[in-house]
């Protein structure tokens, strides 16, 4: 095994100058964005690519556009720019709800969807929010262009499908109209600046005149290797709203921790807490009128 | 490599290592100090934020050749003519500063914030800190001081009563 | 202690810090930002396991990158054992001297191993991963209250190795006749500093086998003395520098990098520069003391406490640093907050294969104030009393005295604190209040404090300081003090401006140099604005009177005749004949070749009580566990704010560090393997400005004591009421009896699992 002598850097500004260097390159890749998880590993040695390729200057991968009734946000977007885009407000809301919760303002301002997702970390925080979403990765190398839903590219903590040259470029996921509400909570251990403990995203669609819900889509984070969607549960949810929705939402949520880190040394306090989420949740889709005696503080 | 950026108002040209960070060239190669690593590089503290495009950033988070084009702030440049910008003074006049190893991140984080939001409330101002930590002043008097300067300053010092 | 009876013109004023200016303009160098011509560069290899023997270091890898200086470990460097914490000659006779610049045991994880001493950083850096070492695993424990098994040996002693008793009364009868008896277990947990400034030094050698060290240090003649007895260099071989304090809260106290670091500069004959990183200062420096006590108290049906007894467990960590001298501060404090006739304190140290514990802001203080408190507010609860009467009922009064025999309490009010703290929290009312139906419940707490003020008493605390005035009126204060951020620099100005009544402006201060700086204990102990700050008051006291017999003569008046005001003075015979103080200093050096100039010592002559009540309003998520601080009033006695702005700074920092130590904070310790679990920000969250609560003030200004203007100390106590007073407002909250700190969202909702049920 030879040495490591530490990385070279190239710094494309257009997608195809970048799947040019790749084609060439012969040696380890790592793609960098916003830097917030690979400076560090790079730092401590975790990682030791040959050569780092920075795509945080090129205009393809940056940006959020709307085509065909689906919303396209370029890899390199910032939580930041999620965070009060437009489109992303009106069409996608727990996503900007999503990256408003990460980290501090520093972090906002340089961190990106795409690294999220590379990144690959069980608490990410728009994981759950991109599988309620049901978005579409885009993967790109100097063969050719893929397209897998989220839970493929999603391997495992830290893991993900992506080849050695491959890179994200896109995320693309239907708009939602407005027949949909959807939300993002989070629980860390403070207020801002704190990985996550729990998390959980919700797209719930409600037919307002039979007062019911027709489709729920429903994600976790951080109660296992990767974010999971809840199928039993959204089917559950199905139907005339009533006053006991809350409550099975809160049982089937605890269910669902009981199931996932049973034995675990958080377990005990996630399968609680995680009711105080189910609560959140409720508020922010269905106002505070939705859980018992309104919501007093928060 | 060759690094070409603008820091505080100048074009700097500097031959890097890809793998030095933003906050390495400031301290090492253009001996702006100002900026400090108080977390080993993790983005934890906020000590080594400076401005860059116009928003804060962990210049420890930052490679320096990912600064390549780009408007650096540090606090070395934010007095001009040797006046002091409004939130420095008003980190002195409120008492915001003890050690003063967070003050310069600190104010590159107020700065940034009063740069894209000139009247923040005082939750925004808390929550456009966050992620600078202050041992030594319990960040009242550091968001009095910011207040002062967004012009929502209820009174110096905070809200404490002034003893009996 | 005053000056003349006058309305006060600099001292009770809001001045700014005085390098305020250099610090807003990122211009001010701490250590860290040095760069010294030829500088190599240190890092050091810590040990990966809680205990074992070294079998072997091979260093030939890194010693063989260019650019490598040299490696050092306990093979090559001094043998010489040292205690950390002792900061006069004589002291280590009174505590263990177990600690070595390298050992050949390591004892935790995070023990220093090796040192790799090279061009720069980068090049340290590789070589520290080439260091192949060998180790025998030994067994170990990190569990203090195992540690009385003696099982695992980590030092030649038997655990406890220190043992400490203060008594007065018959507790022992008491306890057996009371009706009422009420006991409770606390702990508290180890915590990190978070000085934003990691630990740094640099050490400079000369061409005449001097090494001058630059540090931000706490007590600069503790440096000398260890770093001399450690090279074997006489005292005025080692120069200690006191460099700009990027917070220190006693994580710099003791003396961790400088004997190595010195060393590393003596041997390769360049200056050599060691920095930490933040995991490594959290798992390698010091920690305040982790502390586990049981207490007992009998009261009467009235609320009258009888006897109290407190069994207190502290643990040191894996070297003895301060572990015996907390043991017996903490006993001391208990003394002197309550009225108990009858009371006894049993305080014993141990040693565990954790991350050494040192002086923390507070002393062991904020420890057994939880301990004490928590119990005091189950004891209101279990008479059905409002813990406010109650402690009210048995709180010092001033001039009580200390019955374990301490010095005075002075005058002592506490009771004042609590009374005025609870008008502005409006305690009875929010303590009447309905309790919140549903998932948030809100409760009010409060708890008391005292602190001291120096070492009078204890040992010796004195200072010297050389005053002079220069020929154009301005003034040069030459001391040891050492500025740690707080404002006393400033405040010192604010002293001796007010005694000779000019700018304080024009009036400099070097800090500590142990070459040019007379003596001075540190600082340490709450003493340097009580003791430092009345010796400058002393002092200038003293160039007054010289300065005024001095003008006298040149105005053919009598010394009491002369009026000095903003740098003019004049006689009051001839008011129209006036002359700058630059004048005078002037024509004294002419006409008597004098210059004005006077150095003296003073010793401190009491060590009355600092004290603080503190009133919380909490509101707990019983879904989620997590608690937010609504409201603080922090009331407290200081006797008087030199500048009140500064006093203030001093309780809001506090009050961040206590809501950290209540809620958040622990150096959490893996038992499977001695790991230190909370190694960076990321997992430690000490509490930042979204969840800092507002925050309200009062000072009692009452002087009475022989501080200068009547100061008392702030710094310390403004951290220990606050823990136990938020953890009282949970328990008011949610009717439970919590008191393991820190209170978790995991320890609320375990705390609540008996009511779900």
């Amino acid at each position: 095994m030879t040495e490591y002598n530490g990385y070279s850097f190239f710094g494309p500004s257009t997608l195809k100058e970048l799947l040019e260097e790749v084609a060439l390159f012969d040696g380890s890749i790592a793609f960098l964005a916003g830097g917030t998880d690979l400076i560090i590993e790079l730092k401590k040695g975790k990682k030791k690519p040959h050569l780092v390729i920075d795509v945080s200057q090129i205009p393809e991968l940056n940006g959020v556009h709307e085509e065909n009734g689906f919303l396209h946000i370029g890899s390199a977007t910032t939580f930041s720019q999620l965070a009060r885009h437009p489109l992303i407000v009106e069409k996608g809301l727990c996503l900007a709800q999503a990256a408003r919760k990460i980290g501090s303002e520093q972090i906002r301002n340089r961190g990106t969807l795409g690294g999220n997702i590379a990144s690959a970390s069980p608490a990410g925080d728009c994981l759950p929010v991109l599988l309620v979403l049901e978005a579409m990765i885009t993967l790109q190398n100097p063969d050719g262009v893929r397209r897998l839903p989220l839970s493929q590219v999603l391997q495992g903590s830290g893991r993900t499908c992506l080849t050695p040259n491959e890179l994200i470029t896109g995320i693309d996921f239907p708009v939602l109209d407005g027949g949909y509400v959807s939300g993002f909570e989070k629980l860390g251990s403070r207020t801002a600046v704190t990985v996550a403990k729990l998390n959980l995203a919700a797209v719930i669609k409600v037919d307002q005149e039979n007062h019911s819900i027709t489709e729920a889509r429903i994600a976790v984070g951080a109660l296992g290797e990767t974010a999971f969607r809840l199928p039993d549960l959204e089917q559950n949810l199905v139907g005339e709203i009533n006053p006991f929705l809350l409550h099975l939402f809160e049982d089937m949520l605890t269910e669902t921790v009981d199931n996932a880190i049973s034995g675990r040394y958080s377990h005990p306090y996630k399968r609680e807490a995680i009711r105080g989420l189910a609560e959140d949740m409720f508020v922010n889709l269905f106002g505070a009128s939705s859980v018992p005696g309104g919501r007093t503080h928060g | 490599m060759v690094l070409e950026m603008t820091v505080n108002g100048k074009a700097i040209k500097v031959e890097v290592n890809p793998n030095a960070r933003l906050l390495d060239v400031l301290r090492e190669n253009l001996g702006l100090t100002g900026a400090k690593e108080g977390c080993s590089g993790e983005g934890e503290c906020g000590a080594c934020t400076v401005i860059m495009d116009g928003k804060a950033v962990n210049s420890c988070l930052v490679l320096a050749l990912q600064a390549r084009g780009k408007e650096i702030i540090t606090i070395e440049g934010l007095e001009s003519n040797g006046e002091l910008d409004r939130l420095q003074q008003a980190f002195i006049d409120q008492g915001a500063i003890q050690c003063g190893y967070c003050t310069p991140g600190m104010i590159m984080a107020a700065k940034a914030l009063l740069m894209g939001n000139p009247h923040p409330s005082e939750a925004e101002i808390r929550l456009g800190i966050a992620g600078n930590l202050c041992r030594c002043t319990g960040y009242l008097k550091i968001i009095s001081a910011i207040q002062e300067v967004a012009g929502t300053n209820l009174r110096k010092g905070g809200q404490d009563d002034d003893g009996v | 202690m005053g000056e003349e009876g006058q309305g006060l013109k600099y001292v009770g004023k809001n001045l700014p810090i005085h390098d305020g200016a250099a610090k807003v303009r990122g211009r001010i160098k701490y250590t860290g930002d040095l760069a010294l011509e030829g500088m190599l560069i240190a890092k050091l290899l810590f040990s990966p396991l809680p205990h074992a023997k070294i079998l072997s270091i091979d260093a030939k890898a890194a010693l063989a990158i260019p650019g490598v200086i040299g490696v050092y470990t306990h093979e090559n460097t001094p043998k010489t054992h040292y205690n950390s914490q002792v900061w006069f000659d004589g002291q280590e006779a009174m505590t263990l001297e177990d600690e070595r610049i390298f050992t050949d045991t390591v004892r935790f994880v995070g023990d220093k191993v090796a040192a790799v001493l090279a061009v720069d950083e980068r090049t340290a850096q590789e070589a520290l991963g080439l260091i192949k070492v060998e180790y025998e695993a030994l067994p170990f424990n990190v569990d203090p209250e195992k540690a009385f098994d003696n099982v695992v040996s980590i030092h030649p002693v038997q655990e406890p190795f220190f043992t400490k008793e203060f008594h007065c009364g018959n507790s022992d009868e008491v306890f057996e006749q009371a009706e009422i008896i009420v006991e409770d277990r606390v702990e508290t947990p180890k915590v990190h500093h978070a000085a934003m400034e990691p630990h740094v030094c640099i050490a400079v050698p000369d061409h005449n086998g001097k090494i001058t060290i630059l540090t931000p240090c706490q007590i600069m003649y503790s440096v000398r003395l260890t770093v001399a007895k450690v090279l074997g260099l006489p005292f005025n071989k080692v120069r200690v520098i006191k460099t700009p304090m990027g917070g220190s809260f006693g994580g710099k106290q003791e003396v961790i990098l400088e004997p190595l670091c010195a060393y590393l500069a003596q041997s390769s004959e360049k200056p050599v520069k060691l920095e930490l990183n933040r995991k490594e200062c959290i798992i390698s420096t010091r920690t305040r003391t982790k502390v586990i006590g049981v207490v007992k108290t009998a009261v009467d049906g009235r609320g009258k406490i009888l006897a109290r007894d407190f069994q207190v467990i502290a643990d040191t960590g894996a070297y003895t640093s301060n572990g015996a001298a907390i043991v017996s501060a903490m006993g001391k404090k208990l003394f002197r907050l309550y009225r108990v006739d009858n009371q006894r304190y049993q305080g014993r140290a141990v040693h565990t294969n954790t991350t050494v514990a040192g002086a923390c802001r507070g002393y062991g203080t904020p420890q057994i104030m939880a301990i004490s408190e928590l119990n005091i507010d189950s004891t209101a609860r279990r008479l059905g009393m409002d813990p406010l009467e109650f402690r009210v009922k048995n709180l010092v009064q001033p001039q009580d005295s200390d019955l374990s025999g301490g010095p005075s309490l002075g005058d002592a009010r506490v009771i004042e604190c609590a009374l005025e703290g609870a008008k502005a929290f409006e305690w009875s009312e929010k303590r009447a209040r309905e309790p919140l139906v549903g998932r948030y419940k809100r409760g009010v707490g409060m708890a008391c404090s005292t602190h001291g003020n120096g070492y009078y008493g204890a040992f010796q605390d004195f200072v010297t300081m050389t005053l002079r005035m220069l020929e154009d009126g301005s003034m040069i204060l030459l001391s040891g003090l050492h500025e740690l951020g707080c404002g006393t620099i400033t405040s010192t100005k604010q002293i001796i401006a007010e005694v000779m009544d000019m700018d304080p402006d024009r009036i400099e201060m070097s800090e500590g140099d142990t070459e040019t700086s007379p003596y001075d204990i540190g600082s340490q102990a709450s003493r340097v604005m009580h003791v430092c700050g009345a010796a400058a008051l002393k002092i200038a006291q003293s160039v007054k009177g010289l300065f005024r017999s001095q003008a006298a003569f040149i105005f053919k008046c009598s010394p009491e005749d002369v009026v000095m005001c903003d740098e003019m003075t004049w006689s009051i015979k001839e008011p129209d004949k006036r002359l700058t103080y630059g004048e005078i200093a002037r024509t004294v050096q002419r006409q008597h070749q004098l210059e004005l100039i006077i150095t003296e010592t003073y010793r401190a002559t009491d060590n009355p009580g600092s004290y603080g009540a503190n009133f919380v309003e909490v509101e707990v998520d019983t879904l989620t566990g997590l608690i937010k601080v609504l409201d603080v009033v922090a009331a407290f006695d200081v006797g008087k704010a030199i500048n009140p702005d500064f006093v203030k700074g001093q309780i809001y920092g506090g009050i961040q560090m206590g809501v950290g130590f209540a809620l958040t904070e622990d150096i959490k310790i893996d038992p499977l393997t001695g790991i230190v679990k909370s190694d960076s920000f990321a997992n430690y969250h000490i509490v930042n400005a979204p969840d800092m609560p507002p925050m309200r003030v009062i000072l009692i200004e009452k002087g009475e004591n022989d501080g200068p203007y009547g100061a008392k100390s702030i710094g310390e106590i403004a951290t220990c009421a606050i823990a136990p007073a938020i953890v009282s407002a949970v328990n008011h909250a949610l009717g439970t009896n919590l008191t393991v700190l820190p209170l978790t969202p995991e320890r609320i909702l375990m705390g609540l699992l008996p009511q779900k049920k």
